[in-house]
Formats: C-alpha cells, structure tokens, sequence
C-alpha cells in the first residue's frame, strides 16, 4: 500500500489563486507546468526564432488579465489562445508573408537533418508547412485537437466558437490538408 | 502521391512543434514573465481597445453575396448582405484576420442581425466557403 503524498501538488485553481493573492512561486509553476504545451503549440503554429519571447509574452498577458479566466476552457489552453493571439500581432507586425516562413525553414532543416529522409519525418514537415498555411481558425481548431488532444466543447469555448463551427474548421482544415500533403508528396 | 488518412494526420500532428517546444527555457522563461508582472509592466493598451474598433469595420464592410440563407432573410437573390453574425462568433483577432482575407466589392444593402447557432453544418460549411474563397 502506497502512503498518501504529503505534498501532493497544488492544482492550477489553487496556483490561480496564488498568483492573485500576489504569490509570484504560483506564476512560476504554471509558466513551468504548462510552458513547454503551450511552446509545442506556438511552434507548430507558425513561432519560430521568437518562440521563447512569444512564449513569455502569452504567460505575461495571461498572468496580467488573470481576473478575466473563467475556467470555461483549463488554464493551459486559456493561455495558448492568448499565445495565438500574440503570435498574429507578431506576424502582422513582420507582415503577412511570415506566417509563410516555416517553408524555407523546413527546407534548410531538411537539408542538415539526416534521418528526416525517413517517410514519416518528410511527412511531418510537410504537414508543419500545411498548417501554417491554414486559414487561422481552422488552424487553431486543428491544432487544438490534433495536436493537444482537446474536445470539441473546450475548442468552442477557448475560441469564443460553437462547437458545430469548430467541427466544421476541423474538417475543412483536414481535407485542405490531405490535399495539400498530396499535392506536395 | 501521399495517401494519408485521418488518423495519421493526427498521430503527425500530435508530433508537431515537439522539437522547437522541447527546447523553450521555462527557468528562464518564467523569470523573465515575473520580473515583468514585478516591475508592473502593462499589458499594451490597443491589446484591450482593438476587438471593438475591428467589430465596428467589421460590420461597415463585412459582405457575404449569394448565400441562399441569407437571401431568405435579406428579402431576394441579388441581395448584399452585411453578415452580422459573425460579429457574435469571432474575436477581435479573428475578425481581423477575416478582414485581412477578404477583398469584397460588393456594395451593402441591408445588415442582417443573426447568430451562427441559427445556421445548421450545411450552412456553416457554405458560409466558410465564401469568406474563404
């Protein structure tokens, strides 16, 4: 028989309310529990160089309107929306022509990469270029459920949608690409 | 020519950003996002103010042509349709991202109040479509 942990670790809810009691080790521990899911996500949406800034960007914006988080969809999710936002002021910034850039950043890694001549790394770079050319809702819905593993109904909440809106971004945005890793392969 | 089904577009994705996410520095990260909530940095004031001036472009200029749906409700088939319920669904961001997409040229005639939860999949499928092009 196990004994009981004696610390076991606090929830988000708990930290939640730690960081608004002024607790900075609660900040801390989200950003480390959730950073990397939410730096997986931005990654594949399109943040390349500036994934560690964007990153702390969406912590920073997260953590500075915490009173707005109504716990609809989890913490973790919450602030990759508010990544995704941060990422599209980075773009428009950059100009629209960024979000393409992930192109020729698959062709130069393709290029030092030995194993990548293996099927599924192929496959899977050219999927990462597909989706960064997905128009963004069906972008963020497809990454939210193919990449995070996110029901339809945290989908719909998180980005202020329907949940038949978001069943119809994630099927469009899988037929364009199968299409697209057709065309390409 | 790939033959790829579902699934596999889901066990790839999966994968996705794995190597460039792995990599992120959250020692690091998180010091830095503290250090700024300490110094009482702001978030940026257009990040709160611009979903409200976006919607109100939005709904100047926002134009769906030959929707049968909408022509039900806008009272014929050459209508020009300000649609409206999109306003209710999307973001500010996304409203933007709409706005940056699209190029109408179609003149506005009539403003339809209506919310995407009136529209059945078809519909909304049909809806996509158009502002997608």
């Amino acid at each position: 028989m196990t004994a009981p942990d004696a610390h076991p670790a606090p929830s988000d809810v708990e930290l939640i309310a730690g960081w608004r009691a002024g607790n900075e080790h609660a900040a801390t521990e989200l950003v480390k529990r959730h950073g990397h899911a939410v730096a997986r996500y931005l990654s594949a949406a399109g943040a390349d160089a500036d994934l560690d800034d964007l990153v702390q960007e969406a912590f920073f914006r997260a953590f500075r309107k915490i009173a707005t988080f109504k716990g609809g969809a989890s913490f973790r999710t919450w602030v990759m929306t508010i990544g995704r936002n941060a990422l599209r002021d980075l773009h428009r910034k950059r100009g629209h022509r960024a979000m393409l850039s992930l192109e020729d950043r698959d062709i130069a890694d393709s290029r030092s990469d030995p194993h990548n001549e293996t099927i599924g790394r192929d496959l899977e770079e050219r999927l990462h270029t597909a989706v960064a050319q997905l128009p963004p809702m069906q972008r963020d819905v497809f990454l939210l459920r193919a990449q995070q593993g996110l029901g339809y109904t945290e989908i719909a909440e998180a980005l202020d949608t329907s949940e038949g809106a978001a069943r119809v971004h994630y099927h469009h945005a899988v037929r364009r690409l199968k299409a697209a890793l057709e065309e390409t392969g | 020519m790939t033959d790829i089904d579902e699934q596999q577009l889901e066990r790839l994705a999966a994968r996705l950003g794995a190597s460039g996410g792995n990599d992120v520095d959250l020692d690091r990260v998180a010091e830095q996002v503290v250090s700024r909530l300490r110094s009482g940095e702001k978030v940026p004031a257009h990040h709160r103010v611009w979903p409200w001036l976006v919607a109100m472009a939005a709904a100047a200029t926002l134009a769906v042509p030959g929707y049968q749906w909408l022509h039900e409700i806008g009272g014929g088939p050459s209508a020009r349709v300000v649609a409206a319920p999109v306003l209710d669904l999307l973001t500010g961001a996304e409203l933007a991202e709409v706005l940056d997409s699209l190029d109408f040229s179609a003149p506005v005639t009539e403003v339809v109040t209506a919310t995407l939860d009136d529209m059945n999949e078809q519909q909304l499928e049909e809806l996509l479509a158009i502002m997608e092009g």
